[in-house]
This record gives C-alpha cells, sequence and structure tokens, in this order.
C-alpha cells in the first residue's frame, strides 16, 4: 500500500508543479493544479496517517520521514490558504519547490537513515512539530522573498511581463514575509527550549554544541536579525527579501548538510 | 426565423456620419411605436452610442425597409450614410452582437461600458414590447458580455496614462487609499493625473505649482493640501506617490533634493512619475534607493503598450467564449424551430394509435391485463421505430437554414396544424446580474 501511495503522491504533486506554473500563463490552469496538490495530499496524509498508527505516535522517526511531514505541512498550509484567491500565485513557486524536496525525501528513505531515537516522548514529537513549522514559515517567507525580487526586477526594468501581472503588490509581499518570520522566531524558540529540556532529561545537559545544535542557534539568531533589523534599523523590501531567501539557505544547510555529514543526536 | 443586423460604428464611419444618423434615446422611443407600420418585423432592438448604431431586426424584413425606416427616424438620405454599413444576417449577426457585448468591438478593447448600454438598449426595447424574438440572442448576448468580464482579464489592465499611473502604485503598494501623493505642476496631465488618483481612493493628495492660483483650484476640488514649492523637499519626505508635469525647463526633482529628502528613508518604497517633457526628475533620483521606483513618459507608454497585448491575449479567450455561446445559442434556435413540428407529428401519431387501439381492444373484450399491455406497447414500438428515422432528420434540420423550406413541407405532407406557439414566453433575461 505504501508503494502505491507513494505512486500517487508523485503524480499528484508532479501535476501541481506544472499546472501551478502553467497557472501563470492561464489562470484556467490553476483548478487543475489545486485538483492535483489535493489528490497528492491525501495520498500523503493517508500514508502518514498510516505510519503513526504503525508506531503508534508521531510518525517522524528519520530524516526522510522528517521531509515528508514538512512537504506535507506546506501543502496543508498551502491549501488553506487557497480560501485566499489573491495569493494563489504562491503555488506556482512553492509547489515546485516543495515536490522537489519530496523527491529528495524519497531518495534519502533507500538510504534508510534510521538514525532516530526509540526515545519517542511527547515533548520530543511537540519539538519537532513546532521546529517543523518554524521552517514552514521561514520557506514561505523565502517564497515570498523570491516573488518580490522577481516583481520588483520587472518594476525596475519596465519590462512588464508575467509576474507584474501576476503577483501580488510588493508591499504586501513584503508585509507577508515579515509577518511569517514573526510568527516562525517564537515557534523556533519554544522548540529550542523544549530540544534542550529533553537533552536535560535524556542525556543530562541542556546544550552539548553539537553541530547541529550550533547550526539551530546559529538560525535562531539568523531570524532574530531579520525582526531586529526590520524593526529598529527601517530594512524593508528588497533587503529583507533576500535576507529571507539567504537565511532559509542556511535552514536547508541546517537540515541537508549537517545531518547527512554529522549524524548525531537530534538529527532532525 | 431571419435576424439581420444593420449598423455603422467607429471601424466604419466618420464621426461626422455617425453624429448624424445616430439615434437619441426618444428617437428610439419612437421607432418602437412607429415599427407596427412594417408588418414584417417580428422584433426590433436598436443599440445606438456615441460610437455606434446598430438595428437588430428579427423577420423577413427586406434591408431597403429598414433604411426608409432609418431615414424617416433621422430625416438623413439614406445615399449619405449607406456606403459605411454593415449587414449581418444570422449567424453573423449573432457573433457580431456578442463581441460588441463583450467589448471587442469598441475602440477601447475590452471596455465594460457597451455591456451596459446593450443591455439598456434591450430593457428599452423590451418596455415598448418590441423584442419579439429577439429575447432569447440578447439574452445570450448579455451573458457573453457578463462571462467576458468575469472569466477573463480583456477588461483588466489601464490603456491610459492617468490609469497606468493609479495601476502601477497599486502594483507596488497594493491599497493605495492610506498613501499620501504629492503632485508637483497642476496643468492638464497633473491635474488628470491626481484625478484619477484620488477617484482611487488615495487620501492625501498634496499639490504644488508655480501659480497658487492653479493649485488653489484643483486644491479645492479634490479636497487637497497646496505645498509651497521651496518646501518641496519636505513634501517629498512624507509622500509615497511622486508625480510631477511641469513645463519647467530643467529638472525640478535633482539628486541633491531628492537625498536630502529621501534621507535614511531610502528603502521606503516610494513611487515617482515624470510626465514631463523636458523631464522634471533627474533619472540618477531612481538609483538613491532600492525602494524608488522612478517612470517616465515613455516607461508608462511601455506599460500601456504591454496591457494593450495583454487584452489582445485575453480576447483570444473571449473568442472561445463567444464560439461556445454562439454553438449553444444556434442550437438552441434550431431546437425551437423544429420542436413545434416535431411535436405536432408525435401527436398527431399518438392520437391516432390511441383511437384505434381503442377500437381494437372494445372489440378483444377477453383479453388478460397482461395481453391488453403487450397489444400496447407493440403499437407504441411501432409507431415510435417508424418515427425514429424521421426525428433524427428534423432535428439536424433546425440548424440549417437551406433545410426550413422542408419543415413547411412536412407540414404540407401531414397536414400538421400549427400549433399555437405564436406567442412564445421568454423570459426577461433575469439570471443576467446588473452591471455596476
Amino acid at each position: 500500500m505504501g508503494q502505491t501511495l507513494s505512486i500517487i503522491t508523485f503524480f499528484g504533486y508532479l501535476g501541481a508543479s506544472v499546472f501551478y506554473v502553467g497557472a501563470l500563463y492561464d489562470g484556467r490552469r490553476e483548478q487543475w493544479g489545486r485538483w492535483g496538490a489535493l489528490l497528492g495530499w491525501s495520498a500523503q496524509t493517508i500514508f502518514l496517517a498510516h505510519n503513526a498508527w504503525v508506531v503508534r505516535g508521531f510518525p517522524v522517526v528519520t530524516l526522510y520521514d522528517w521531509m515528508s511531514f514538512f512537504v506535507w505541512l506546506m501543502i496543508s498550509l498551502f491549501l488553506a490558504s487557497q480560501i485566499r484567491r489573491s495569493y494563489a500565485h504562491i503555488g506556482s513557486f512553492l509547489v515546485p519547490i516543495v515536490f522537489l524536496l519530496w523527491l529528495i525525501s524519497q531518495f534519502l528513505a533507500h538510504h534508510n537513515t534510521a538514525a532516530g531515537t526509540p526515545l519517542i516522548g511527547g515533548w520530543l514529537g511537540l519539538h519537532i512539530a513546532l521546529a517543523t513549522a518554524s521552517y514552514a514559515a521561514f520557506l514561505l517567507a523565502a517564497v515570498f522573498g523570491i516573488m518580490y525580487m522577481e516583481k520588483e526586477r520587472e518594476l525596475k526594468n519596465k519590462k512588464v511581463r508575467l509576474f507584474y501581472y501576476r503577483l501580488p503588490p510588493l508591499e504586501d509581499m513584503d508585509e507577508m514575509g515579515a509577518r511569517l518570520i514573526m510568527i516562525g522566531v517564537p515557534l523556533l524558540t519554544v522548540a529550542l527550549y523544549l530540544g534542550a529540556q529533553w537533552a536535560k532529561l535524556v542525556w543530562g545537559h541542556y546544550w552539548s554544541w553539537t553541530a547541529k545544535e550550533t547550526w539551530s542557534f546559529v538560525i535562531w539568531v539568523v531570524y532574530l536579525g531579520y525582526l531586529a533589523l526590520r524593526w529598529f534599523f527601517g530594512w524593508r523590501g528588497h533587503r529583507t527579501a533576500i535576507y529571507a531567501m539567504v537565511a532559509f539557505l542556511l535552514v536547508i544547510i541546517n537540515f541537508w548538510g549537517i545531518n547527512l555529514l554529522f549524524p548525531g543526536a537530534g538529527s532532525f | 426565423m431571419q435576424i439581420q443586423t444593420i449598423g455603422l460604428n467607429h471601424h466604419t464611419a466618420p464621426l461626422e456620419i455617425r453624429e448624424r444618423v445616430s439615434l437619441t434615446p426618444d428617437q428610439v422611443r419612437q421607432a418602437y411605436k412607429t415599427r407596427r407600420g412594417f408588418a414584417r418585423i417580428e422584433g426590433v432592438v436598436i443599440v445606438s452610442t456615441c460610437n455606434r448604431t446598430e438595428l437588430y431586426v428579427a423577420g423577413a424584413v427586406a434591408l431597403g425597409e429598414v433604411l426608409s425606416w432609418w431615414e424617416s427616424l433621422t430625416g438623413v438620405e439614406r445615399a449619405d450614410f449607406v456606403d459605411y454599413l454593415y449587414w449581418y444576417q444570422d449567424a453573423e449577426a449573432y457573433d457580431h452582437l456578442f463581441r460588441v457585448a463583450s467589448g471587442l468591438d469598441s475602440m477601447v478593447l475590452g471596455e465594460t461600458q457597451i455591456l451596459g448600454q446593450v443591455k439598456d438598449a434591450y430593457q428599452l426595447a423590451d418596455a415598448y414590447k418590441a423584442v419579439g424574438p429577439l429575447h432569447r440572442l440578447f439574452h445570450y448576448a448579455l451573458r457573453v458580455g457578463k462571462r467576458a468580464h468575469s472569466e477573463t482579464g480583456i477588461s483588466h489592465n489601464a490603456l491610459s496614462m492617468g490609469h497606468a499611473v493609479v495601476e502601477l502604485a497599486k502594483k507596488v503598494f497594493g491599497d493605495i487609499a492610506p498613501l499620501t501623493a504629492l503632485v508637483v505642476g497642476t496643468g492638464d496631465m497633473g491635474a488628470l493625473v491626481s484625478r484619477h488618483l484620488h477617484a482611487s481612493g488615495v487620501q492625501k493628495i498634496l499639490v504644488a505649482n508655480r501659480t497658487a492660483d492653479n493649485a488653489r483650484a484643483l486644491a479645492r476640488e479634490l479636497d487637497a493640501t497646496i505645498v509651497e514649492l521651496t518646501h518641496l523637499d519636505e513634501a517629498m519626505r512624507q509622500s509615497d506617490i511622486i508625480v510631477s508635469s511641469t513645463s519647467a525647463p530643467a529638472p525640478v526633482i535633482t539628486i541633491p533634493m531628492a537625498r536630502r529628502a529621501f534621507k535614511g528613508q531610502t528603502q521606503r518604497l516610494r513611487f515617482l512619475f515624470d510626465l514631463a517633457v523636458p523631464r522634471d526628475v533627474d533619472p540618477g533620483v531612481a538609483k538613491l534607493g532600492s525602494g524608488i521606483f522612478l517612470y517616465d513618459v515613455d516607461d508608462l507608454k511601455g506599460i500601456v503598450q504591454a496591457n494593450r497585448l495583454q487584452r489582445q491575449k485575453e480576447a483570444i479567450k473571449v473568442e472561445r467564449i463567444i464560439r461556445e455561446e454562439q454553438e449553444t445559442f444556434v442550437e438552441e434556435l434550431g431546437a425551437t424551430r423544429v420542436g413545434p413540428v416535431i411535436r405536432s407529428l408525435r401527436e398527431k401519431a399518438e392520437n391516432i394509435r390511441q383511437t384505434e387501439l381503442t377500437k381494437a381492444l372494445d372489440r378483444l373484450p377477453n383479453l388478460t391485463e397482461q395481453e391488453r399491455a403487450v397489444v400496447d406497447d407493440a403499437t407504441r414500438l411501432m409507431i415510435n421505430k417508424f418515427l425514429n428515422d424521421a426525428m433524427v432528420s428534423i432535428r439536424s434540420w433546425g440548424n440549417d437554414g437551406d433545410k426550413a423550406v422542408y419543415i413547411e413541407a412536412l407540414r404540407d405532407l401531414f397536414r400538421l396544424t400549427e400549433p399555437d406557439d405564436g406567442n412564445e414566453q421568454h423570459p426577461v433575461a433575469g439570471d443576467v446580474a446588473p452591471e455596476q
């Protein structure tokens, strides 16, 4: 059953990516994209629910699980946000990125990096879920950053084409990106706190400066920096858009590089 | 039933002709009152705007008759305008009306006003009970127009400078109501753009002009604040949208001035429109910060040009809608043409069957309920099978004007009486929402 569901998820998200990009050119393809996303999402939901049932708990053990869960969360958020139609074109950027992440997670699955500890407690589940949610917010903020840059480029070059016509106003995208980071930072803060509590419980100390912990701390500081620059130094628009994009690169390095290079505790 | 369109528009006729033969609402009313003089006019709707005057006529009316009628209404001899006319029949006439209603035939591609005008024309005709068999056609036309505007972007994106300024501001700021706009130079262009900004809801407008009188009049009209030219940099500092269109020979907004005005706020989004020739804003101002956008007249023209292309792309989608609706309309029209004859033929056959069946069953009193049912079925199947091929053929005649005569032949052949469908009940296009 797992394989069938994965195949359905693959075609659902693939179709969604193609149609959402196509929707930039012809809006009617958007609803096809939405159906594709919904199909893939449903298959993935069943898959995750099934896993949760099997392990009798939060279905995230390996890095592969985590990425798959992350993708699922992103698509859930995206589909929920579709209620506001003015942001439909996020899909043209977000869905292909998320599809790519999902594909990579499938390749990781063959490595089967079962680095997870068997000590899955309630707090650990919450730690993972909150960290994931904050990363989801950061990814969305980065997507808004990309969209901002694309639209700004057309406006500055005065050669208006697709993005001028399709994307939301610059100021709104800037504002959305900031709001998402404002949501993401507290989530990450609580996630780090819970992680430290759990580490104390299991390993006896709150913080041990492993690569993973250090890098997570760096990310936290970087996003805190975003808010500081915005609130106290008047950073806006162009600069914050780039900042959000670069900052998310750090997140990617975090769960790619560090997890694969230094497989230690807290590997997701 | 024949439907024809006789008319002229901005493509075919110059203004001096259009204004002479156009019909005022009163003349149109007069026309509806006098239409009874032309016995063969079964229905008529007159669409008359500043860009077009068109008569949609149903019935076997000769072109000459319509022209004499038009002559009598306007007092202009046909020789004066006949060269500018177009004359469409049936499918071409529907197509034309659908294109008109959707704005494809308008001077400004995709404008929405014409849809309201078509609707008004239809309602006026309806008030005089003049629409007759044209009800369904106009019902479809209004639907085409409505679909064109809701399903495509044919009416989106500005095609004039004034609109383009507002559009660009919205692309950057989103909601422009809470913004502050500064207008430097209150000549024609400055006043025009200010009015556009005001109409789009910009609440705070500052105006600056070399002669205060001009500025004062505009400020009163738009509830704006007057700013001294000497304090321009302070006003610039407060403003999100800056429009300049003075006739000054040298830049009014220089780099040092802009640097002073935007000091410490170079990332704040700001849109400068330089609508003057020679230019009012030093082009270097655009490079002072990442949040600063500067557009001159040519840039705006570029946007308008891109918008026009965009509308032309959307027009292809509108054409698709027109084709779709036209197909359904033609089908429906065909069905209404052959519907009565099909019904009478079936009725006639069924009456014969019932009469003969009753007689036969009377002579066979000993049949069981089941046997009676078998006889009943057999006779019905016989009739149905016999008529089946005929029904298929008759239905296909509906959309073929050349075969209209077959329908008459069929009536003669079977001596079918005219069913009483002379006064078809047509709902007024109630499911088309009123235009905003």
